[in-house]
């Protein structure tokens, strides 16, 4: 179902596998600093494009992988947080908004989704734009998760986000840091922990060579297929 | 003698027009009574305006590709000597998407937006599977 809301993109947008190949790409530089990661050697796009169909446009490479593992959050208050042994990550806003593909022909449900509307509101609750967002983490299911989620959260204009990613922003040293411990794609998949546990290494200035400036962290999760998303804003500080 | 696969889940009650109509060469679907929305998959209750009363009735069979998917490798005794296999979402006229596959199509040809035509394929155990081809 994603490879048909992808190829549904490429055909409305012209958004190409090299868009999708530098996702992968640059998120794969991420996991090589990332101790943690699962996949962390060197990744080309000859290999990008040698690795097998699962089903086109996805080749494996676009695809999460299947980890074993358990990620665990403490929630607790801001007083007790300043307590504890580790340093404090603040939710600065958090919001979450469903849709529903009825299967009606005036629908586009694999371009427009719900990350549209949380977005705004968790930007909202946290006295923020996106102009104050410092890094993503962004859930990738597969590479075009990311393109998606980064259009409808308003990075860019919906279509352009296969040429918002070409110049590497997302990769280390870009200007939009984004899955710093290498996603879902290379790390781990452990569902939307994945992206919340890195939030939370990041937010803590835990993240050794991979830290990246950590003001304003946006967080997504995604479920269904593309139905269901929520958001969240994360800081080392609490304004 | 070797089994002779299935290609299809067993039908039961809720879908069996949809398969018996394929049996006949016809795209049979759900259609709401009260608002004429036409339904697919099979629905209990009608994804436009929530009415309960959906009845069988043969579609046009005429639409267009909203977007496809090409499988190269068998993931299931259909797939083989099918592939590439072009998985699609089609537009009927009647205002549904329908998941098929398309046939007597180079995959990289197709592209949203092609006009497609209801097709039908048997398998070998006798069974017809909704599909679409080129207009």
């Amino acid at each position: 179902m994603y490879a048909l809301a992808a190829q549904r993109h490429m055909d409305l947008y012209g958004t190409t596998q090299s868009h999708f190949a530098e996702i992968a790409i640059g998120q794969r530089k991420w996991a090589a600093m990332n101790p943690a990661a699962t996949k962390t050697e060197p990744l080309d796009r000859a290999t990008y494009d040698a690795s097998p169909w699962v089903v086109e446009p996805f080749h494996v490479l676009d695809c999460c992988l299947v980890s074993n593992g358990a990620v665990a959050v403490i929630v607790t208050s801001a007083e007790r947080a300043r307590d504890m042994r580790q340093p404090p990550v603040y939710v600065r806003g958090f919001a979450q908004a469903h849709g529903h593909d009825a299967g009606r022909t005036n629908q586009d449900p694999a371009i427009h989704t719900p990350a549209a509307r949380s977005a705004p509101r968790a930007l909202v609750m946290a006295d923020a734009t996106l102009a104050d967002v410092t890094q993503c983490q962004i859930y990738d299911c597969y590479t075009y998760t990311v393109i998606a989620t980064l259009e409808d959260y308003g990075f860019c204009k919906k279509g352009e986000g296969g040429p918002f990613v070409a110049d590497g922003k997302l990769a280390p040293g870009g200007s939009l840091p984004t899955n710093t411990g290498g996603g879902e794609l290379s790390s781990y998949y452990m569902w939307g922990m994945t992206p919340i546990a890195e939030a939370v290494i990041q937010g803590r200035g835990h993240g050794g060579r991979r830290q990246a400036k950590n003001d304003l962290i946006l967080v997504s999760g995604n479920g269904g297929v593309l139905n269901y998303h929520a958001t969240l804003a994360l800081s080392p500080t609490t304004a | 003698m070797s089994e002779v696969l299935s290609w299809l889940p067993e039908p039961d009650d809720s879908n069996r027009p949809y398969f018996e109509g394929a049996l006949e060469g016809k795209l049979r679907l759900q259609q709401c009574s009260d608002c004429n929305s036409w339904m697919f998959p099979v629905r209990h209750r009608c994804q436009a305006c929530g009415g309960t009363q959906l009845q069988w009735e043969d579609a046009s069979g005429r639409g267009t590709v909203y977007t496809h998917a090409v499988l190269h490798r068998e993931y299931h005794p259909r797939h083989a000597g099918h592939l590439p296999l072009v998985m699609a979402q089609v537009d009927l006229e009647e205002g549904v998407r329908v998941n098929t596959n398309l046939i007597d199509v180079e995959n990289r040809a197709v592209k949203a937006g092609m006009k497609v035509v209801v097709a039908f394929e048997h398998s070998p155990a006798g069974e017809a599977i909704v599909v679409f081809k080129p207009a």
